[in-house]
């Protein structure tokens, strides 16, 4: 191809295209390493005589300038036309956004990780206990021998092989106190089970809280420092305390604690059942033969019990009417958390 | 002082126990109490009167009942085994005349939810309820007619005994029940419920009347194996004081000569004839340590005091006597609970917990618990938790025999504990599916194969395109998260497709499996596509990584290049990446750009390599015999280069 077909070639092509995407296949093709005016220039060093190769440069590069002036004529025509095609477009900015794919925790794990948080603050580790227990570290060793009416309290479900499920988390206490030297400060946030119906407040499968903590001089009074601190955190600082004898074999005083109504502050509504306080844990000093059953010696340390069921506090907290959401896997009731 | 039943409910359930509800009955206002193990003392309207004179310090009136001696009357032949019942009366009422029981009785018995049978019977639980003894009645005749010795015998239960109770049911006994018999046999299952053959009733005229205290845990056993627990089986399992024993004979022998017009005529007893006294102490230092604060030991002395304690003090702190009442004071810190509840435990003050810090140990299980929940939360998965049983119905599913099986399920749909997360996952996307027709749902809980129990990751997606690929991109981005290099080779498992299933491994541990859920197996849950996997997320989280290492990165610009090839199914592309990937080092990545099936079936791959040099800029002559050995590669294994 000559040099006079290349440039009407080009301009002719420069002039026939319609978008910045073709201008730019139209200049690679006449101005790029392989195209027709480089080949041509880089044909001008076999020219035998020295003026005729400075001649035939200033004609190649007097036609590429004009292609280049032609290629920049385009682009802004095109760039101006483009910019009102963009200024004519409509889009509808109201449309909602595309959703990324949207998973969910589930609501006993956030509250995990919250309780978690709260307790590792003060240096509780976490603990694991298995849930098929020995009968022993379930009943046993917590004062709460066979038979012993006190057994009552816990219906249990055992295996063939005569292992329990474990009734609460508490099988934890004789396990670490073994394993550990005070000060001992550990926690467990994990699934019990009873032989119970399933119906909207009863669950054979639950969660339940427990921390344990050995050291000398555990009293009363750091039962209620744990018990306001970590009651503030879930339902509010307005929320206050009180504890009530109760009784666990394993622990002696033994108190429940109950917690203020964060809905009518103490004045009785629906939710707490007109009571104005909601039984939320179960707490105590562990029983000096339970510190003896750990290896720990009660007449230098004493400890502390403090548990609470997860499910239920939730439950109030988050106003869910049916522990059956927990454990039955609907999407519609996951997907709220 | 006047207390309304709410103020009462409130002081007893803030000092000793929990307040059910208050009912009314006529005028009156009734009070369930939520009496614990250790409170057996509260079981009877006079223990809870000991219980509110101490509370709101006032002095219990007509308590001291003056014993009317009876150990002169003509005794009755006994004989008593103390290891069963700690001790045993016989009171033989004769000249009896029945009337109906009066009504304030009925109403009263009724308010406790017991109905009347008849005045001597009626009697019995009257006195029951309110001092916390029961008794039981015999028609002396009818056991006279039996055995005219009237030879009373506590004893366990031969092999093979069987008695007729008064409900009229025959009841099978075994060794260790406890029974009342006379010559002939049984007449009475102790504590629990008496025969039909020595029942009283309005003819009745001469009785002999039981008082006791029997082994509670042998009353418990047997009560609970034979469905017959009562009100006064539940008192006898819970500790009975002798002294009162005596105070409530001596009460209900009273209303046998009032109502019945009765004459005792014998008597007989066997066993402790009183608690022996035995004293707690109680030192300033253990006061203070349970309640955080000093308190005084001489208003501890005064709550004690007014709970009925001898309280004597002494240069190391209080030498405490508990009332006879109450079985259940044994250590310090038994005494410690009765000064604090009495002394209010709202006035505990809160108290900082001091102590020495220690290292807490990395909980490797519990970091990556978080990371993976929110890596599978953050792709669109929602987080389940399910029950751990399985069905004997589901099972058929699993055709697994490494089941751990109930000796008490609750019911059939319960009976084993789940081997694994399949089934639960499978159940909760069948609850889901029509209402939500593709989900992604996983659980991280424990699983209970006879191995032993360990803590499973399970994800289950269904009803999207590719759902294999798709999981397994997700289980391989958790492996990258770990910096695991997770390996995977084909197995054959019942529940997954025949030809999409892998397992999955790290070096030689096998961890897990993934695969499409069988086609069979997902129609019986009504389920489109389905792909699961499953590992054992202790070994994951004891072979991951926290803390991966840097690659540096070459200054040198790189150079892209797309292959794209038909390849078959049977062909692997995971081998021909690593082939490819190895051929050089100037090979640094390797990614698949696009994968689509071809109108006419062919899986097309877009592979785009990238090669790049540490040392230099690289040029087309570095680039065209990798570009050459790449595509005699992807000729090698079965792929067709598509221009």
């Amino acid at each position: 191809m000559n040099l006079v077909e290349a440039e009407a070639k080009a301009l002719e092509e420069i002039g026939s295209v319609s978008s910045l995407a073709e201008l730019e296949e139209v200049r690679l093709r006449h101005l790029g390493r392989n195209g027709v005016i480089n080949q041509l220039l880089s044909e001008i060093p076999e020219l035998p005589r020295q003026e005729d190769r400075k001649s035939a440069g200033e004609i190649i590069n007097s036609v590429k300038e004009k292609i280049e002036i032609a290629l920049e004529r385009k682009d802004q025509e095109l760039k101006r036309k483009d910019l009102k095609e963009i200024d004519r477009s409509s889009f509808d900015t109201t449309s909602p956004g595309i959703s990324p794919p949207t998973g969910s925790v589930h609501p006993l794990t956030e509250f995990r990780e919250f309780v978690r948080d709260t307790f590792s603050k003060l240096g509780f580790e976490e603990v694991y206990a298995p849930h098929l227990e020995e009968d022993e570290y379930n009943f046993g060793l917590l004062n709460i021998p066979p038979d012993h009416p006190s057994r009552d309290l816990w219906d249990t479900l055992y295996l063939e092989d005569g292992r329990a499920m474990r009734t609460h988390t508490s099988n934890m206490q004789v396990r670490e106190m073994r394993k550990r030297k005070p000060p001992i400060r550990v926690m467990t946030f994990d699934r019990c089970f009873r032989y119970e119906n399933v119906d909207p407040h009863h669950s054979h499968t639950f969660t339940q809280f427990e921390v344990l903590y050995v050291d000398k001089d555990v009293s009363m009074g750091q039962l209620r420092f744990l018990s306001d601190l970590f009651l503030k955190a879930v339902l509010g600082e307005k929320t206050k305390t009180r504890f009530r004898p109760k009784y666990y074999p394993f622990v002696e005083p033994g108190v429940g604690v109950d917690a203020l109504c964060p809905f009518c502050e103490g004045k009785g509504c629906r939710i707490c059942g007109m009571e104005g306080w909601f039984e939320i844990a179960g707490a105590g000093l562990v029983h000096p033969q339970v510190l003896r059953n750990g290896g720990i010696d009660p007449k230098i340390y004493s400890g502390l019990a403090w548990g609470f069921g997860p499910d239920r506090m939730l439950m109030i907290k988050q106003g869910i009417d049916d522990i059956r959401y927990f454990y039955e896997g609907d999407l519609r009731f996951l997907k709220q958390f | 002082m006047r207390k309304s039943a709410e103020q009462v409910a409130s002081d007893l359930s803030l000092v000793s126990v929990g307040v059910e509800g208050i009912r009314k009955i006529g005028s009156d206002k009734v009070l369930d109490l939520d009496i614990t193990y250790n409170r057996g003392d509260l079981l009877s309207v006079i223990g809870v009167a000991r219980e509110l004179a101490a509370i709101y310090e006032l002095p219990l009136k007509g308590l001291v009942e003056k014993f009317q001696p009876i150990e002169h009357l003509s005794p009755l032949p006994v004989k008593n085994n103390v290891s069963l019942s700690k001790l045993y009366t016989l009171t033989k009422i004769s000249e009896l005349r029945y009337k109906i029981t009066p009504k304030q009785i009925v109403v009263r018995l009724e308010a406790a939810g017991m109905r009347s049978v008849n005045l001597w019977a009626d009697l019995t639980n009257y006195i029951m309820l309110e001092w916390g003894q029961p008794f039981h009645a015999f028609d002396a005749e009818k056991v006279g007619r039996r055995d005219p010795s009237l030879s009373i015998e506590i004893r366990s239960a031969k092999r093979g005994e069987k008695i007729k109770t008064l409900d009229g049911l025959d009841r099978d006994l075994i060794e260790g029940d406890i029974v009342i018999a006379d010559k002939a046999g049984a007449i009475a299952i102790a504590g629990v419920m008496g025969g039909e053959e020595t029942e009283v009733d309005e003819g009745t005229t001469e009785i002999i009347l039981e008082a006791a205290i029997f082994d509670p845990i042998s009353i418990r056993r047997t009560a609970r194996r034979l469905g017959l627990r009562s009100e006064a089986s539940n008192r006898f399992e819970h500790y009975l004081s002798p002294d009162n024993l005596y105070t409530s004979l001596n009460k209900i022998l009273q209303l046998y000569q009032v109502y019945g017009k009765g004459k005792i005529t014998g008597f007989a007893s066997v066993g402790e004839r009183t608690t022996e006294p035995y004293s707690v102490g109680l030192t300033h230092d253990k006061l203070t340590r349970v309640a955080g604060e000093a308190l005084p030991l001489s208003k501890a002395r005064l709550y004690l005091e007014r709970l009925g304690f001898k309280v004597m003090s002494s240069e190391k702190g209080l030498l405490c006597w508990p009332p006879h009442f109450r079985g259940d004071i044994r250590i310090p810190e038994d005494v410690a609970e009765e000064v604090l509840r009495l002394h209010g435990y709202e006035k505990i003050l809160s108290k900082p917990i001091q102590t020495t810090l220690e290292e807490v140990r990395e909980n490797r299980q519990e970091d990556w618990r978080d990371r993976v929940t929110s890596g599978l939360t953050g792709n669109g998965f929602s987080e389940i938790k399910t029950f751990p049983f399985v069905s004997t119905a589901a099972l058929t599913h699993l055709k697994t025999k490494d089941l751990l099986r109930l000796k008490n399920p609750i019911s059939v749909e319960a009976e084993y504990l789940r081997p694994s997360l399949l089934l639960p996952l499978l159940e909760v996307a069948k609850r889901n599916n029509p209402r939500y027709i593709r989900g992604r749902v996983f659980e991280l809980e424990k699983v209970y194969p006879r191995s032993g129990e360990n803590l499973a990751l399970g994800a289950l997606i269904w009803g999207e395109k590719e759902t294999f690929l798709g999981l397994k991109g997700i289980l391989e981005e958790l492996g990258r998260q770990a910096h695991l290099k997770l390996d995977f080779s084909p197995v054959k498992e019942e529940f997954l497709h025949p030809v999409k299933a892998i397992e999955i491994r790290v070096g030689r541990e096998r961890i897990g499996f993934l695969g499409e859920v069988h086609p069979h197996l997902a129609a019986a849950f009504e389920l489109p596509e389905a792909a699961v996997f499953e590992i054992n997320f202790e070994k994951f989280a004891d072979l991951a990584q926290t803390w991966g290492k840097f690659t540096p990165i070459p200054a040198y610009p790189e150079i892209f290049e797309d292959y794209s090839f038909l390849l078959p199914q049977t062909r692997s592309l995971a081998d021909l990446i690593n082939k490819i990937r190895s051929s050089s080092p100037l090979v640094r990545e390797l990614e698949i750009k696009d994968r689509f099936e071809t109108k006419e079936g062919d899986r097309s791959v877009t592979l785009k390599v990238t090669f790049q040099s540490e040392e230099r800029g690289l040029s087309s002559e570095d680039i065209s015999p990798l570009r050459e050995k790449i595509h005699k590669f992807i000729e090698s294994v079965g792929g067709k280069l598509r221009s």
